[in-house]
């Protein structure tokens, strides 16, 4: 019993290290480039402040209470570039390596060859529900990484979106507008 | 107004802007840490006692009190501004949870927000350091003021530093 406790531990240990985007070391060298950088944590114990305090009476507050309830952290990280070319596709590349990663799948790739914008999401499943969330958004001038760990639905990803230092990415306005160019 | 009265009320004034009580040891630790790391000594701010009265009377926007402590005329030094975040967090404790760091380079700007929950308020520290001049907020916050500012963390940081975050960053539209 013990053993298969010690298991359990090891593997939830392990699985929220995978659902955790490692922000490569090299990104230092991207900080001190970078015009701005914005890096907005709310780990566990900030988000456990946040449900213990928040009205179950106020509709919005129960509202953000049920979302934030599930989830164990909220990391923004945004890099903002005074000119084009401060990061490189390798650099993204270490972060698009670890969402190929075992439970990550990427459901949305958006990418305007005319804004030289991308945007991909991807959700880190497990035992058949989402249990992470990583968005990887780039600009010419600004790279955007948001990584959410915990359960979602993926119905309140939309609440979540402009809220809690997440950056709005209008991903599915995006997404429609790429299907149809598409068409 | 009786004459017996005044010191009575000089009394409950005095409950009301004594500067090192419990709840604001941590601002005071931040500060002298502060103080030490920059070889200055923060500057006095007039009527600020009564201010902090008038917050606590008040509530202004769910906000029950805050300590402010501004250090002005510095000379620029890089390594200073490097280590900023390093002695403020260091000050605060793991009691303090970091929530939102901004850094603009370019600007010469460093803005640092920490929250800690405490006895049903939230407790907001929000430490700024520009090329000449740095200042040290601490806030305190019912926990439904508390929450808007969570929901927007990154305007928190621009509110705080000025001019910081990015524009479409957590703001409704």
């Amino acid at each position: 019993m013990k053993l298969a406790v010690c298991l359990f531990v090891v593997a939830a240990g392990a699985a929220q290290a995978q659902m955790l985007l490692k922000i490569p070391d090299s990104f230092s060298r991207l900080a001190d480039k970078a015009e701005e950088v914005v890096d907005v944590t709310l780990d566990p114990a900030t988000l456990g402040l946040a449900s213990k305090f928040l009205s179950d009476k106020d509709s919005d507050e129960k509202a953000a209470k049920k979302v934030v309830s599930g989830l164990k952290g909220i990391y923004v990280r945004s890099y903002t570039f005074a000119k084009e070319g401060e990061y490189s596709d390798a650099d993204v590349e270490l972060l698009r390596t670890q969402l190929r990663g075992p439970g990550w799948s990427c459901i949305v790739n958006v990418r305007s060859k005319k804004d030289r914008e991308n945007a991909q999401v991807c959700f880190f499943s497990q035992n058949g529900t989402v249990a992470g969330l990583a968005i990887v958004a780039t600009e010419p001038k600004e790279l955007t990484i948001v990584n959410i760990a915990g359960f979602i639905d993926k119905e309140h990803l939309g609440l979540l979106e402009g809220q809690f230092g997440i950056p709005k990415m209008h991903v599915e306005e995006k997404q429609k507008k790429q299907d149809k160019d598409d068409d | 107004m009786r004459i017996r009265h005044i010191p009575a009320i000089g009394l409950l004034l005095a409950s009301f802007c004594w500067p090192a009580s419990g709840a604001d040891r941590d601002f005071q630790a931040v500060v002298g840490a502060i103080e030490e790391h920059l070889g200055a000594h923060h500057a006095h701010i007039p009527m600020m006692g009564l201010a902090n009265l008038f917050v606590k009377a008040s509530s202004p926007s769910g906000v029950h009190g805050f300590e402010l402590a501004t250090f002005e005329d510095l000379s620029y030094s890089p390594d200073r501004m490097r280590d900023f975040r390093s002695v403020v967090s260091d000050a605060l404790g793991e009691s303090w949870r970091p929530m939102v760091q901004v850094q603009a380079s370019g600007r010469k700007e460093y803005t640092g927000i920490f929250i800690k929950g405490q006895a049903g308020q939230f407790r907001m520290m929000i430490a700024t350091i520009e090329a000449r001049e740095a200042t040290v907020i601490e806030v305190h916050l019912s926990p439904s003021q508390w929450f808007d500012w969570l929901r927007n963390p990154g305007t928190m940081g621009k509110r705080a530093g000025g001019t910081s975050a990015r524009e479409d960053c957590c703001s409704e539209e």
